[in-house]
Order: structure tokens, then C-alpha cells, then sequence
């Protein structure tokens, strides 16, 4: 058993596309910077004087693009590519991994269970918010089975330390999502929101 | 970050997507014998850069203010980010359960300005260190400071972080108070 992290990033729905667009990003900021520089270079005249007087668009390139007409199909490869590239970066912004069913575990071999997993996250919420002192409460249920973990968002009124309610929630109703899944352990992220302003109990 | 990042990636993507397709018309438009563009109009475009050389101030104002934003984006995705939960000590080894640093600022808010004589409070919560403003309208805030540290040690002992953050409290005077 590793020992638990002191710190946390926030949960995402999607860690691969995340990473996805960082890396793509970084990569075009890359690009950016270098072309703009380059341009800058060639303009101040560090890469030749004469180059510098010349237009940015300049006669013999109109000239070789005119004679060589196999330019185009690599410029409509090129935008092929930049278009497929463009979809796939875009499909992947709607990746998730939240699961929407879980199989049980098969007992005997009369068949699968499949449990919906917004029934047991709805159950888990529900018993959450019964919980005084919290405001409310969402729960999913995200990875890949067997790899999946319970996620629960508890948003505090502060009426009740956190301590409490964590006790509570891990005690009370982790314990009955694993009594109704029929396992010993269940992996589950369990992150919890102070407000801004605690309410009060009105006597 | 991620959210700008997702937004970022959503309009390239579309832009970079819209684009490739049209450039695609273009190129079969013009293969085909026509003169002229289908739907971009690159003429002017293609002026422009004809009409101006590499040393006009234009193309350098250009090529610095695209240097610029790519070096912006470039250390804004390559800088390292910060982890904004912090882990409370767990009641079992399968669930792990963490508060986002804001809350764990508010937690310590609320335990400060319950000290008597203190007016108002702020906290920063970052990795590793804790820094507590308090504000006071007394004339002589004397231990206050230490009282101050003491509700905000049991504020985070309460909390019952895995991380021992160093608590650094200040205890400032209004402005305008006697």
C-alpha cells in the first residue's frame, strides 16, 4: 500500500486530454515564438542585410510555386492532415471516464449483474445529503472496472466541523456502498468544500 | 488552466479544422481551371506580403507580437502547476479525501475571527506554508499574535492534514483606528 500524497491536483474527467492539450499547446506556443522570431531576426537584419530589403513575399518563391505544380497536393495533404488532426483534438475534448454501468462480481455462472452506476452514485448522494451540515453532494463513479473508484464532491454549510462529516460519509456511507456492491474495498476520492460564510442553526 | 486550456483547445481545433477543409476547396477549386479564390480571399494577403519587406516595421511588429504570445503559451503550459487539494489523514486505506486549499482557508478564517479583538482575517493556503492575516483595531494587540497562532494551529490540527504546512501569522492594525 503507498502512502497517501499530501497534495492533490482537482479531479478531471479526462487525464489523457488534459495532457493532450498541454502537450499540443506547449507545442504551438513553441511554434509561435520561433517563427515570430525568426521573423523578427530576418527583419533586423541578423541573418543578412540584403535578406532583410528583400519582400516577405518574395519573386522566386511565386516563381517556384508556379513551375512546380506538385506544391499543391502537399499543401492539400498538409491541410488533410491539419483537419483530421483538428477533429480528433476536438472529439477527444469530449472524452470522459465516468462510467455509466459496473459489472458485479459473477457468482456461479448463472449469467452477469450489471449495476447502473447513477443508481449507486443517486443512493450515495442521498445518504451524503441526510448528513446535517452538508449543503449538498455529487457522486460518479469514473476509471475502468476492475480500476474504478468512487468520486464524492461534499459542498459543507459549516454548521458541523469537517472532521464530523468525514468520519460520517467514510463510515457510514462508503461502508453501505460496499455492503451494496458486496466487496471489501472500494477505491474512493472523497473531496470536501467549505463555504464562504457557515450558516447557522436558527433556534 | 485546464478550463482556458479546454476553451483554447476547442477553438483551435475548430479553427484548425474549418481551415484544413477549406484550404483542401481551394486547392481543387483553382486545379480545376479557375481563377481566384472559392472562400478565403488570400489576395490581400498575399499583397501584403508582397508589398512589404522583412525590415518594414509592420512585419517586425507582427513578428514580435506573435514571439510574444507563443512565449506566453509556451511558459504557461510548460510551467509547473500547482496542486490545489490538500489530503486529510484518511479513515481507511481505500479512501482518500482531500479539501480544496481554499476551504482549508476558510476553515482557518473562521477559527481566527473567533479570537477576541480580531476584526478580520485573511488566509493563503499554498504547498507547504500557511499565511494568516489578521486584522485588529486594538491599541496595544500585545499576545494577541500568539493567540492568533494558537486558534489557527487547532483550526489545521482539526483538519487533520497529511501535510505539515508552516503557519506564518501576522497580526496587522486597521488603518484609521486609534
Amino acid at each position: 500500500m503507498t502512502p497517501a500524497p499530501a497534495y492533490l491536483s482537482a479531479e478531471t474527467r479526462a487525464p489523457g486530454t488534459i495532457r493532450t492539450n498541454r502537450v499540443v499547446l506547449a507545442l504551438l506556443g513553441l511554434a509561435l515564438f520561433l517563427a515570430g522570431t525568426a521573423a523578427v531576426l530576418v527583419g533586423l537584419g541578423v541573418l543578412g542585410s540584403a535578406r532583410a530589403l528583400r519582400p516577405v513575399l518574395d519573386r522566386p518563391v511565386e516563381t517556384f510555386v508556379g513551375d512546380n505544380r506538385w506544391i499543391w497536393a502537399v499543401v492539400a495533404a498538409t491541410a488533410a492532415l491539419l483537419a483530421l488532426f483538428s477533429l480528433l483534438w476536438l472529439l477527444m475534448q469530449a472524452r470522459s471516464n465516468r462510467l455509466s454501468t459496473l459489472p458485479l462480481e459473477q457468482r456461479g455462472s448463472g449469467g452477469h449483474t450489471i449495476l447502473n452506476a447513477s443508481a449507486l452514485s443517486a443512493a450515495v448522494v442521498r445518504d451524503i445529503q441526510d448528513i446535517r451540515g452538508v449543503d449538498r453532494a455529487t457522486a460518479h463513479l469514473r476509471g475502468s472496472p476492475p480500476d474504478h473508484e468512487l468520486s464524492i464532491h461534499v459542498q459543507l454549510d459549516g454548521r458541523v466541523p469537517a472532521r464530523d462529516i468525514h468520519e460520517r460519509v467514510v463510515h457510514r456511507v462508503i461502508a453501505d456502498a460496499r455492503r451494496a456492491l458486496a466487496v471489501d474495498s472500494l477505491a474512493t476520492r472523497l473531496e470536501l468544500d467549505l463555504p464562504k460564510v457557515a450558516q447557522r442553526d436558527i433556534r | 488552466m485546464r478550463t482556458t486550456d479546454r476553451i483554447l483547445a476547442i477553438m483551435l481545433g475548430l479553427a484548425g479544422f474549418v481551415f484544413g477543409i477549406l484550404v483542401i476547396c481551394e486547392v481543387v477549386y483553382s486545379q480545376v481551371g479557375n481563377v481566384g479564390h472559392l472562400v478565403i480571399p488570400y489576395e490581400p494577403v498575399a499583397s501584403f506580403l508582397r508589398e512589404h519587406r522583412w525590415k518594414d516595421v509592420l512585419v517586425i511588429v507582427i513578428g514580435c507580437i506573435v514571439a510574444l504570445a507563443g512565449l506566453l503559451l509556451l511558459v504557461a503550459e510548460v510551467r509547473r502547476r500547482r496542486p490545489d487539494l490538500s489530503v486529510l489523514r484518511g479513515r481507511r486505506d481505500d479512501v482518500l479525501t482531500a479539501m480544496s486549499n481554499r476551504s482549508v482557508g476558510r476553515a482557518i478564517t473562521a477559527a481566527v475571527d473567533q479570537v477576541p479583538g480580531i476584526s478580520s482575517s485573511a488566509t493563503a493556503v499554498r504547498r507547504n506554508r500557511i499565511s494568516v492575516t489578521a486584522r485588529t483595531g486594538l491599541r496595544d494587540p500585545r499576545d494577541l499574535e500568539s493567540s492568533v497562532t494558537a486558534a489557527a494551529t487547532d483550526a489545521v490540527r482539526d483538519l487533520d492534514l497529511i501535510g505539515a504546512p508552516r503557519l506564518r501569522v501576522r497580526v496587522a492594525h486597521l488603518r484609521g483606528s486609534s
